[in-house]
């Protein structure tokens, strides 16, 4: 790690708040910064999780704390961050990734559901950063990294409000950069691709109003899913990935504003910014809308 | 199919739709919300001067003297009706008087929105739900409750007022840029989920317009004014900076409605139409200066102009 910046600590041992670390992309990143010398605070919202961290853990050789966490309640925000600077003095990283998803077309989503999913990944981001950014702010320094996804630069059918916090985490980390920077707080959005979790396969947050068969949207819903799996089951980004990208934003001297997670997703990006005009929206979108819509009258196509 | 007929989006085909070729019988319905000041007001009547019949509501009825005294002015015919959008009940009452008059809605100009100033530590969760809970989740449920009429028609446009800073955030407007970003995300999966029914969603993207806005409904987080915030004075120089911008508005509010009409009338809308020339040429030079050099240009620019002053808590 030439470019590490770590001034007054001769081994890297920071500290690290990595928010829904419970599974998937969290966990990982949790492990992975253990791995690499960091004091890993790995939080998830209730410790029942807790025993599959610790094997995983045990596993890999590493050792990490598992505190109980939940980005919806400003209490155990407070508790958690309080624990860490309490134990550790300080907090020198924290990883928002904490985040659930919500699936389905818009109109068959539900104000409940769409405010749910802004509690947890817009306001519970805040929450914690909030809570964290003093101690950053007195120690004049800290990384701030925010796990936002493609999703967050590019819009898709069938997760609008998904995609809206995701465009909102950007927006918010962008602001946010600028404001912190001169405090040497450093902000870094993270953006991975498309990306098989265990969440894909067990709670990938489909709206309950997107299965109901009377939704004038259904059929389109249906094959959207099927086309998602395929997306998943393809991608070459894992979760290693994102962890490493994590790490880099920890630790490099001068952290980029965004990492892209995954060559595809990077192609994507790039065609969107330098196709001229609005020709990636209608070649992109357009292909999109067209082979979910091709279905109309199929009836099986199981997901 | 019966998909696809009009708007944009696949297998299209030329139709007639486009509603200044309609004849004047039958003029297409526009709701706009956010029209008691600013852009919403100067769209309402644009388009009330131009063919369309025009359903102008606020939140607030009592301040609707300003738009009747202009509308009289224009000899433009609109409607006025109290709407507020964060109010479910409100919102049902409207496009429901508005469908009983007019058979149905053509247009939605999602106008209402809100602004609050501060640097994100100096604002309260309480506020920046509030920001939130006008500018998207009021324009989500504004959508959601026209859309069914605009699918049975297949036909209708959906027009976002987003923001320049929906895409490029700044600082001290982390709240607002958030739910502006959020729209821009909104309105982009929107518009592909809807085009199939003909339905074509498009964002508005002006600059800073010298509106009342940013004249008298300024809003400023609790925490923002208090000496003791570590932004204080960052935040003091960053006013001072909003003022300077708003003495030579980068876009007006008439160039503002010209756009939502073009999206309204437009063969083939477009998704995002910015307005102004000052925003037009920072968007275009982000999207095509390489790596992160703008990023980095525009932060400087920033700190030159806003953390040039010294903060109590020296650096």
């Amino acid at each position: 790690m030439p470019d590490f910046l770590i001034t007054d600590s001769p081994i890297p041992c920071l500290p690290v708040l990595i928010t829904g670390a419970g599974t998937g992309i969290g966990l990982e990143t949790a492990l992975y910064l253990a791995e690499h010398g960091f004091q890993v605070y790995a939080s998830a919202p209730d410790l029942s999780q807790q025993a599959r961290v610790d094997a995983a853990a045990a596993e890999r050789g590493v050792s990490l704390q598992v505190l109980q966490l939940d980005v919806t309640d400003k209490q155990s925000v407070q508790a958690a961050v309080d624990t860490i600077v309490a134990e550790a003095g300080g907090i020198y990283g924290l990883v928002n990734n904490a985040g659930i998803a919500l699936r389905g077309y818009f109109e068959d989503l539900s104000d409940e559901e769409v405010r749910r999913i802004f509690d947890v990944n817009v306001f519970g981001t805040m929450a914690v950063t909030r809570a964290v950014l003093p101690h950053m702010r007195a120690a004049r320094r800290g990384r701030t990294v925010i796990i936002t996804s493609v999703g967050g630069r590019i819009g898709s059918l069938a997760v609008s409000a998904y995609c809206a916090t995701k465009f909102a985490q950007e927006g918010f980390g962008e602001s946010l950069a600028q404001e912190v920077t001169p405090f040497g707080v450093y902000v870094s959005l993270v953006e991975p691709a498309i990306i098989k979790t265990e969440r894909w396969g067990v709670h990938r947050g489909i709206a309950e109003g997107a299965l109901n068969p009377e939704s004038p949207y259904y059929a389109w819903f249906r094959e959207s899913e099927r086309l998602a799996n395929r997306l998943v089951e393809t991608s070459p980004t894992r979760p290693m990935h994102v962890a490493r990208t994590v790490h880099r934003a920890l630790t490099a001297r001068r952290p980029r504003r965004r990492y892209v997670v995954g060559w595809r997703a990077g192609l994507v990006l790039t065609l969107r910014r330098y196709l001229l005009g609005e020709s990636f929206e209608r070649l992109y979108f357009g292909q999109a809308v067209r082979r979910v819509t091709r279905v109309q009258g199929t009836t099986d196509y199981g997901i | 199919m019966g998909f696809n007929g009009q708007g944009r989006g696949a297998g299209e085909h030329p139709t007639n739709d486009h509603p200044t070729a309609r004849p004047m019988t039958t003029r297409p319905t526009v709701l706009i919300t956010g029209t008691s000041s600013g852009l919403g007001l100067e769209t309402a009547l644009y388009l009330a001067q131009r063919d369309f019949e025009v359903y102008a509501t606020m939140r607030d009825l009592s301040r609707r003297g300003t738009l009747d005294r202009e509308a009289a002015r224009r000899n433009a015919h609109l409607q006025v009706l109290q709407l507020d959008v964060t109010d479910q009940a409100s919102i049902q009452a409207v496009v429901t008087t508005v469908i009983e008059q007019s058979k149905g809605i053509y247009g939605l100009v999602s106008n209402a929105g809100i602004n609050i100033g501060g640097y994100f530590e100096d604002l309260s969760e309480e506020e920046i739900r509030e920001v939130f809970e006008v500018n998207l989740f009021g324009t989500m449920a504004v959508t959601r409750a026209v859309l069914p009429y605009m699918r049975a028609a297949r036909r209708g446009r959906i027009v976002i007022m987003s923001s320049i800073g929906g895409k490029i955030a700044s600082p001290g407007a982390t709240a607002y840029c958030a739910s502006k970003f959020a729209l821009e995300g909104f309105g982009e999966s929107l518009a592909q989920e809807v085009m199939p029914f003909g339905v074509c969603v498009s964002l508005l993207e002006p600059g800073s317009a010298k509106t009342e806005l940013y004249e008298r409904n300024r809003r400023l987080a609790a925490r923002a004014l208090d000496p003791q915030s570590p932004y204080y004075e960052w935040f003091q120089q960053l006013q001072g900076l909003m003022d300077q911008l708003a003495r030579t508005p980068a876009t007006t509010a008439e160039k503002v409605a010209e756009a939502a009409y073009q999206a309204l009338t437009d063969q083939r809308p477009r998704w995002r139409y910015v307005v102004g020339r000052r925003p037009r040429l920072l968007i275009t030079l982000r999207r095509y200066l390489p790596g992160e050099l703008f990023e980095r240009i525009w932060t400087r620019f920033a700190k030159s102009k806003i953390q040039s002053s010294k903060s109590k808590f020296e650096l």
